[in-house]
């Protein structure tokens, strides 16, 4: 799990524990007694509103377990989507609650943990890919297919992304996203103040670089994190080899990962080293998307979320820009969605249910995406339903290759690529080396 | 006698009785997960524990991963900085204390301040302070001087001297205070003795006091080396094992394989070394000085 992890490491390095029940009500009803009763009458109040209470729970026994989500959905626009889900879900006659992570690898660690110890919780809300092949080869995921079939989870979606969501021909998962990741943020008052005119290839880029850091610019923002440094080297790979070497590369064809490409690219990518600026490292993405947003740095390469920091420059198109690769019509892309824990209590499978119909209604999750800022699953949106980046992802998808990103691949896949580029990055090992390390934990 | 004899059995009983628990308890959770983690280091374990034994590949994958030596190799660098650095200020710090005739509470307290501080807190503080484009080089560089340079934390080959420092700042009070209380209890006649004949305090304390110190040290080597096994917070704070992995130490290592790449078995590899390592040390030293107590 590379990179959805770390957005919030630095701002929120805390576990936030959220818990909204709708039936929370008993605790709250003693709570605020009025203050002309006397202290063994609140006592008393409260025991009796106690004890009422474990009474009404223990007489009406619930056909729905609550939804217990576990996410890292905890940056303002995604909480907003998250709302959006749980709205529906409350609207269909669910009880809500989740827990929110600071970032993915800790929700996946606790998800693990609580399955071990028994008591996991219903869904896990998280990138679709290697985490979920581990997950469903290890037992933990849920048969979904009823579930699917009566709700015609497959009716609105692309056979592609209904792909995403089976394991072994099984409905495991419930794809709600599609994020676009190769995203090149631009700011164009910092562009146009060096008299650089936005680059369209990657030889003008590059040129662009030294003339941007003559002029006091950070010509790249990026931060330290081996995701992030794996993100530039997305945009290297589509520079030097287009989709058909991304592709190759990351499904470790012999020929393209041991291929001269290959090497160029690990070359090109320590070549833009020069072009960054000596705080790089240990910082997190949101402080780098800061450099770009207060103007001290020209491009940022990151994913769908930053275009969420960028309120203050105003509307895309005027300070700042956002585009996909310029030098290579491809998209690289990975779903996110909910993966249903394997529950044994009726009720808790009830509401596992309830949730994936929630999740899977096209209008929710078209609503969900434009809150996030994202794409939705589901073929029922078009580009009118979208506005600023998302409705250029939504242009592209129409001409462009969509190429399954690293992170959407199995978790080997992903470790390889940031590993190598990391010790590159970092001047731990050289060209040569890196290619070799490549090879052999690609292959 | 035989009443009194049995009533001190009673007793024992009643005290072995209470201890029992907490024994059971502390046996369980520490050397029953100690060798539960041992037994994952030689099994199948990757994303969830599997108890399918596999021998040693584990550790084959863990010693062919320059990752691994990295980390191992920055555990001497830190600890040997870690150790000398806290002990040679933290000694100082103790005679200056002790020389001093006014206000020693102030200083005392002055220098035992960052010991308060837990040590995410010191990491963070001093990543601010030494990251280069904020911290210390921003300021000279502000003050006039265009050339000073100072990115240790951001140099591959530095950073893990960044964390040596952090971490003596943290535990030099501690230390101080150790041998403060030491210096303090050694016999007041010492010094009269070693007035009359004239003997300069500095070569008081390095030749009469200090050597009587040596159950000290053991506790300061003891409580820092602990410090050192376990360094995980202060890095992670600090650089997280950046830039790249280049000051990444073992604990954070293992944390990593274990929990978040879903390589338990290779992780529980790491955490045998690393505790193996420490025995290796450790152990010699400790027999040495219980046996030179003894003699």
């Amino acid at each position: 799990m590379g990179w959805i992890p770390e957005r919030s490491r630095q701002t929120k390095p805390w576990l936030v524990t959220a818990h909204a029940r709708a039936g929370g009500h008993c605790v709250g009803d003693w709570q605020h007694p009025e203050e002309v009763e006397g202290k063994n009458m609140k006592i008393l109040r409260a025991t009796l509103a106690a004890g009422g209470c474990a009474l009404l729970s223990l007489s009406v026994s619930p056909a729905l377990g609550d939804s217990d989500v576990s996410h890292n959905w905890n940056s303002e626009n995604e909480a907003e989507a998250m709302r959006i889900f749980r709205a529906k879900y409350e609207e269909l006659g669910g009880e809500w609650s989740d827990t929110a992570f600071p970032d993915s690898e800790a929700s996946i660690a606790s998800v693990k943990a609580r399955f071990i110890g028994g008591n996991p919780p219903m869904a896990l809300q998280s990138a679709l890919g290697g985490v979920m092949q581990e997950f469903a080869e290890a037992g933990l995921l849920q048969n979904m297919d009823e579930a699917a079939a009566a709700g015609g989870w497959a009716d609105n979606i692309s056979d592609s992304i209904a792909a995403v969501g089976r394991h072994g021909g099984h409905w495991v998962a419930a794809p709600v996203f599609v994020d676009v990741i190769n995203w090149m943020y631009t700011n164009n008052d910092v562009l146009s103040g060096a008299d650089v005119s936005p680059p369209n290839t990657w030889e003008e880029f590059k040129a662009s670089l030294p003339v941007l850091q003559n002029a006091g610019a950070i010509p790249i923002a990026i931060g330290g994190a081996s995701w992030q440094e794996a993100i530039l080297f997305d945009h290297v790979v589509l520079a030097v080899g287009g989709a058909d070497l991304y592709e190759n590369l990351m499904s470790g064809d012999a020929e393209a990962v041991s291929g001269e490409q290959t090497r160029m690219a690990l070359e090109e990518l320590a070549s833009l080293r020069q072009f960054t600026d000596e705080g790089k490292s240990g910082r997190s993405w949101n402080d780098t998307n800061t450099l770009m947003i207060t103007g001290q740095a020209a491009y940022f390469f990151m994913g769908p979320w930053a275009a969420g920091g960028y309120g203050d420059l105003g509307d895309e198109g005027g300070s700042w820009s956002c585009r996909l690769t310029p030098w290579d019509a491809s998209l690289t892309v990975v779903a996110d969605g909910f993966q249903f824990i394997k529950v044994t209590d009726e009720s808790d499978m009830a509401a596992q249910v309830l949730l994936g119909n929630a999740v899977m209604d096209p209008a929710t999750q078209i609503a969900a995406a434009r809150a996030k800022g994202t794409l939705p699953v589901t073929t029922a949106a078009t580009a009118s339903d979208f506005d600023g980046c998302p409705a250029k992802a939504v242009d592209a998808m129409a001409d462009s290759t969509s190429i399954t990103h690293w992170n959407g691949r199995s978790v080997d896949v992903g470790n390889a690529i940031k590993d190598t580029v990391t010790a590159l990055w970092n001047e731990a090992i050289d060209v040569e080396t890196a290619h070799q390390q490549l090879i052999d934990n690609l292959l | 006698m035989r009443i009194a004899g049995k009533r001190i059995s009673a007793n024992r009983a009643k005290s072995w009785l209470v201890l029992i628990p907490a024994v059971v308890v502390a046996f369980y959770f520490i050397w029953g997960f100690a060798a539960y983690t041992a037994y994952l280091s030689v099994s199948k374990s990757t994303f969830l524990p599997n108890h399918e034994f596999i021998g040693a590949s584990n550790y084959r994958e863990l010693f062919d991963d320059a990752r691994w030596w990295v980390a191992y190799s920055n555990m001497f660098i830190f600890g040997g900085l870690y150790l000398a650095g806290c002990i040679a200020l933290g000694v100082s710090l103790a005679i200056l204390l002790d020389r001093l005739t006014r206000n020693e509470s102030l200083f005392r307290t002055i220098y035992l301040y960052p010991m308060s501080l837990s040590l995410v807190v010191t990491g963070l503080a001093w990543q601010w302070i030494l990251n280069p484009t904020i911290g210390i080089q921003k300021l000279v560089r502000g003050a006039g001087f265009e050339d000073f340079k100072f990115n240790w934390v951001v140099s591959p080959d530095h950073a893990i001297y960044t964390i040596a420092f952090a971490a003596i700042w943290h535990g030099t009070g501690l230390i101080m205070i150790l041998f403060l209380a030491g210096i303090k209890s050694t016999d007041p006649e010492i010094w009269k003795a070693t007035r009359i004949d004239r003997i300069p305090p500095w070569r008081v304390y390095f030749s009469i006091i200090l050597p009587q110190l040596r159950a000290t040290l053991l506790t300061a080597v003891m409580l820092l080396g602990f410090q050192v096994v376990r360094s995980f917070d202060v890095v992670v704070a600090l650089t997280d094992g950046g830039p790249g992995y280049a000051s990444d130490v073992p604990a954070r290592y293992v944390f990593e394989y274990y929990f978040q790449r879903g390589r338990i078995g290779q992780g529980a590899a790491g955490a045998v070394v690393m505790v193996a390592t420490m025995i290796a040390i450790v152990l010699p030293y400790l027999y040495f000085e219980i046996r030179r107590k003894e003699a």
